[in-house]
């Protein structure tokens, strides 16, 4: 039995079927399966999730710690290595504690980008190759295919004419990134998660452009999702400084009025925009 | 911007630009490439392929009679817009059903939405396009299913579940008399169905049917478009209805197989009778049938052809090639020849099925799928494989010809 045929069998014809039943029961609404499948799919991924969040989270607030070795042993590659592991071991993280859980999690979810590219079956091949897929016992998925693919204002098996899903995609993963994006003290660091920070919605956008709906509304909800998930989890991380003026708050300064009573006094000071070397500031990464 | 961010920019940008592409040039998971089957007028065979070429060729000789039409639309999408950069400017017209022929026109239906007429002068095509349907920039729907022609009409569905009846006698005499035929001018009638249709039509007296997706076998009058009947069955309909001796014979992706009366629409017999019966089909019913005697021929994506009696839907026989039969089989004498395909490998083989004990023998193999109707003509059986290559299979002794599409230029 080969690879293609294992994948099949144990990942991608379940995920098909599935997906059959329910579209059946929610109303033969296309639209409202994959968001469904992809809310079930995402909560039973939820530990593997949570467990990347976590460790990315600490890998955040690992950043000033690292900045400062980093500086310390600039010249002493072998030295500065030896010094980040033991701050990785003190701080019960390990650097690829959030990869492990998101590889697992890859198979699943091309599983799921590909079962709803299957079930939408847009071309005559495709809804040929589509047959192969059902379960033959299962004998409500034959006579529920070929499925509606009218959702909204969408025909999930064609590009939103009208853009606002590949909008919705890109601004739902830029809001997702800025939540996980970490404000590095080396500018260079900086300069390339910001580089990501906007590329990665934008390609995603594009892409819904060009790919049918039915996949962007995968990638909607999979983003609204993690949204979700990341501010139960870590809040809204280095987003929420951009809703409020940025603060920094003095130690409590004591004060003898007149009276000889003491007061304690908050002194706010706006902070400034943080910078980068040469003035330039850390979105500005083409400068 | 120092040396490591600019490698860092360089890679990202690498990294979006593979992206770009592959976004740009596979936008939709499976691309549309056609499957159409071969067509005959006299000695000349009509070969439209995945590249949007038609061919006529000799019958005798296999030799392509002068160049073939080049079927193409402005490319749309992706990077078509950069030719530098590997941009198509043009892309062609996937081509799924087999060219209509009648008297010495070939009309073509392209997946792109639109009809095409050209001539066959001498047993070759003019390279000269006599008139399209609809005759602007705006194309119905895709074409899926085949054209029929009738009289002095062409008839065919598109995949926006509309059936159109336009009248080419009219359109030829227009180009005739050097015009362009108006498109109002050449419709005769068109009914707009609830859903898509893929199924190419069947036209028995004044009747024309055809199946639906919405599930729905229709009986459309010819004359004005109207519905007289229509049946439900339990899944939508794909596949092409086979009328004979006032019965339409129709599969469903319900897995069932129906008989039903011609005139009134009521049903006769369905297979199976009931559900979970013995021997009940696996998959759906895709490929057009076919009758011998009062043996009605269906075949099944399950890789089985039920031979069932025509009277009262009574399975004789199964006949099991082991994989999807997607390409409708032919009868040359009292041999069932038969393409199945394994979709999973895209191969496929070809059997000889003697109706008369079942025996069954392996004719040739190919290492694409086949999904073409089968077409024969003279004791050959003519293939079209989805790795666009055209063969003739001599059912008798066996021999294999490839047709090979090279023109004089």
């Amino acid at each position: 039995m080969d690879a293609g045929v294992i994948w099949d069998l144990i990942i991608l014809n379940p995920m098909i079927n599935i997906m059959v039943v329910l579209t059946k029961y929610l109303f033969s609404n296309l639209g409202l399966a994959i968001i469904v499948l992809t809310v079930i799919i995402r909560a039973a991924m939820y530990p593997l999730s949570r467990r990347q969040l976590l460790s990315s989270k600490k890998m955040q607030e690992l950043q000033p710690k690292l900045a400062e070795i980093q500086k310390k042993y600039a010249k002493d590659r072998q030295k500065l290595a030896k010094e980040q592991m033991a701050l990785y071991k003190e701080a019960g993280v390990s650097p690829t504690g959030c990869l492990l859980p998101m590889i697992i999690q890859m198979p699943v979810w091309i599983a799921l980008y590909q079962s709803i590219t299957c079930v939408l079956a847009t071309s005559p091949e495709a809804l040929l190759n589509l047959s192969r897929h059902l379960y033959t016992s299962w004998s409500l998925v034959f006579d529920q295919v070929p499925l509606n693919s009218q959702f909204l204002w969408l025909d999930l098996g064609t590009p939103d004419k009208y853009i606002l899903l590949p909008i919705l995609v890109g601004a739902t993963m830029w809001i997702q990134q800025k939540m996980t994006t970490p404000n590095y003290a080396n500018p260079q660091q900086q300069s390339q998660s910001q580089m990501m920070l906007w590329m990665m919605p934008l390609l995603f956008a594009f892409m819904s452009l060009s790919f049918n709906s039915g996949l962007a509304l995968y990638w909607l909800t999979s983003n609204i999702i993690s949204i979700v998930m990341q501010y139960f989890i870590s809040g809204w991380g280095p987003l929420a400084t951009m809703f409020k003026k940025q603060t920094v708050t003095k130690p409590p300064v004591k004060t003898i009025s007149g009276t000889g009573q003491t007061s304690q006094k908050k002194d706010v000071v706006p902070l400034k925009k943080p910078t980068t070397e040469k003035g330039k500031r850390p979105w500005m990464f083409w400068k | 911007m120092s040396v490591n961010t600019k490698k860092t920019f360089l890679l990202v940008a690498a990294l979006i630009l593979s992206l770009l592409l592959l976004a740009g040039c596979f936008g939709t998971a499976t691309v549309s490439r056609g499957w159409a089957g071969v067509s005959a007028i006299d000695d000349t065979l009509i070969f439209a392929t995945m590249t949007g070429r038609v061919y006529s060729v000799d019958s005798a000789t296999g030799t392509v009679r002068g160049d073939p039409i080049k079927m193409v639309v402005p490319a749309s999408g992706g990077l078509s817009c950069i030719p530098s950069c590997g941009g198509q400017q043009t892309t062609a017209i996937a081509i799924y059903s087999s060219p209509g022929v009648a008297g010495d026109l070939v009309y073509i239906g392209g997946y792109d939405g639109k009809v095409y007429a050209y001539q066959l002068v001498d047993g070759q095509l003019g390279d000269k396009l006599l008139w399209a349907y609809p005759s602007d920039s705006t194309p119905v729907s895709n074409i899926v299913g085949g054209l029929i022609v009738a009289g002095d009409n062409v008839y065919f569905a598109s995949a926006n579940g509309t059936v159109y009846a336009l009248n080419v006698a009219k359109a030829s005499n227009a180009v005739k008399a050097s015009k362009v035929p108006k498109d109002k001018d050449i419709e005769v009638w068109k009914r707009q169905l609830s859903n898509k249709v893929w199924s190419a039509p069947a036209i028995d007296g004044d009747t024309l049917y055809i199946g639906c997706f919405d599930k729905n076998l229709y009986a459309i009058s010819t004359i004005d478009g109207s519905i007289k009947w229509q049946f439900t069955t339990n899944g939508a309909i794909n596949s092409t209805p086979l009328v004979s001796d006032g019965i339409v014979y129709i599969g469903s992706y319900g897995r069932c197989f129906y008989a039903v009366d011609a005139g009134t629409g009521e049903l006769i017999w369905k297979f199976p009778a009931a559900e979970g019966e013995a021997n009940s089909p696996q998959n759906w019913f895709w490929a057009k049938p076919l009758i011998s005697g009062d043996i009605l021929y269906a075949p099944c994506l399950d890789g089985k052809i039920y031979a069932l009696n025509t009277s009262d839907g009574s399975l004789i026989d199964t006949f099991d090639v082991e994989e999807a039969i997607s390409s409708s089989p032919v009868l040359v004498d009292n041999t069932l020849i038969v393409a199945s395909t394994n979709l999973a490998k895209t191969t496929s083989r070809v059997y000889a099925i003697e109706i008369s004990d079942g025996s069954r023998r392996e004719l040739t193999s190919f290492t694409s799928c086949i999904n073409a109707p089968l077409f024969a003509s003279n004791g050959i059986v003519y293939i079209h494989t989805n790795g666009d290559s055209f063969y003739g299979l001599n059912v008798q002794n066996g021999a294999l010809q490839k047709f090979s599409l090279t023109t004089s230029k």
